[in-house]
């Protein structure tokens, strides 16, 4: 880390810092107003959702890293605060599948009715058995 | 940056003193209590008929969004605050700190704004599954903001007396609750309101 001088002449350490958290705050400022910019862009779905969750965890990194000052903590506190991660994010994805499948199951059995509504004759086997559940 | 708060290892098994090691302890249960609630309310999202998620012109994104830059720029205070005592410079502490603890009022009072609104325009606790999780996440998170204007408070009052020019670990533990407190408001603000 450089240090700079101080009017007095002193050197102080922080000064680059300073300059690094002000450099993080205006990164973080810039990223909400890109976040709330994508949310009004006539985006698909899916990628509007992936845009927004890529730039909340860049701020969430930056927040950590920098003001929190993750970036010079041992591993002791970064490997726990992984773990901690890891067990958030398997109550999320491990249930997620699940809910994809549900999902698939409701559209075929919504295929399948628009078929009967129709008088389309019996829909094909493998959707036969979509809305079973 | 990084050397300027690297700290000398603290004289324990660790090496890590117990108020950051505590601190951070802390943190990580909040991280599950957090994290427990958010990805229920992701799950039920995905996959409930009855999460009906109202316009987002209901939502008010303006003032979230102005929220979002209250908690971002009193984030940046408080390591300014701390940069001052680190400094031995109990103004500049001061000053940072009392930024700090404003950014905190002025965003509880948007949200209270925000809560009379919505609450007008028919989103409640019992109005569906969208209106619970939006008032049990926001309101848990309103409490955590109450709660760091206050522990806030009395680091300042103790800074001004001057029980931090040798030691600012406090400080610091103080500044890792704020900005935990402003990590999780960057992650409510995406998937309650602009999602």
């Amino acid at each position: 880390m450089s240090t700079e001088a101080t009017p007095h002449g002193e050197h102080d350490p922080h000064a680059s810092a300073v300059r690094t958290y002000l450099v993080i705050f205006v990164t973080l400022a810039l990223l909400t107003l890109l976040t709330v910019g994508v949310a009004y862009m006539k985006l698909p779905h899916a990628a509007g959702v992936v845009i927004a969750l890529l730039i909340a965890a860049a701020k969430v990194f930056l927040i950590a890293a920098f003001f929190m000052h993750l970036r010079s903590e041992g591993r002791l506190i970064n490997v726990s605060l992984g773990i901690c991660l890891a067990l958030v994010l398997i109550l999320v994805v491990f249930v997620l599948p699940d809910i994809g499948l549900h999902e698939l199951e409701a559209i075929q059995h919504e295929k399948h009715q628009h078929h009967v509504h129709l008088g389309d004759g019996p829909p094909p086997a493998e959707d036969a058995h979509g809305g079973g559940h | 940056m990084s050397t300027a708060h690297a700290h000398a290892p603290a004289n324990t098994s660790t090496g890590i003193s117990h108020a950051k090691l505590g601190t951070w302890s802390f943190l990580a249960s909040e991280i599950m209590l957090f994290g427990g609630l958010i990805s229920a309310y992701v799950i039920l999202r995905s996959g409930s008929s009855h999460m009906a998620i109202p316009p987002r012109e209901m939502m008010g994104v303006p003032l979230a969004t102005i929220n979002t830059f209250v908690l971002i720029t009193s984030s940046v205070t408080m390591v300014l605050a701390l940069v001052g005592i680190q400094r031995g410079n109990i103004q500049q502490f001061a000053r940072f700190m009392s930024c700090t603890i404003g950014g905190g009022f002025i965003f509880l009072l948007i949200k209270a704004y925000e809560y009379n609104h919505k609450w007008h325009e028919g989103i409640t606790l019992s109005s569906n599954l969208f209106g619970s999780f939006y008032y049990t996440l926001t309101g848990l998170h309103v409490l955590h903001v109450t709660g760091g204007i206050v522990l806030l408070f009395m680091i300042l009052f103790a800074g001004l007396r001057g029980d931090y020019t040798k030691n600012h670990e406090r400080v610091e533990c103080a500044g890792l609750y704020w900005h935990f407190v402003d990590l999780v408001w960057v992650i409510l603000f995406p998937i309650l309101y602009l999602l």
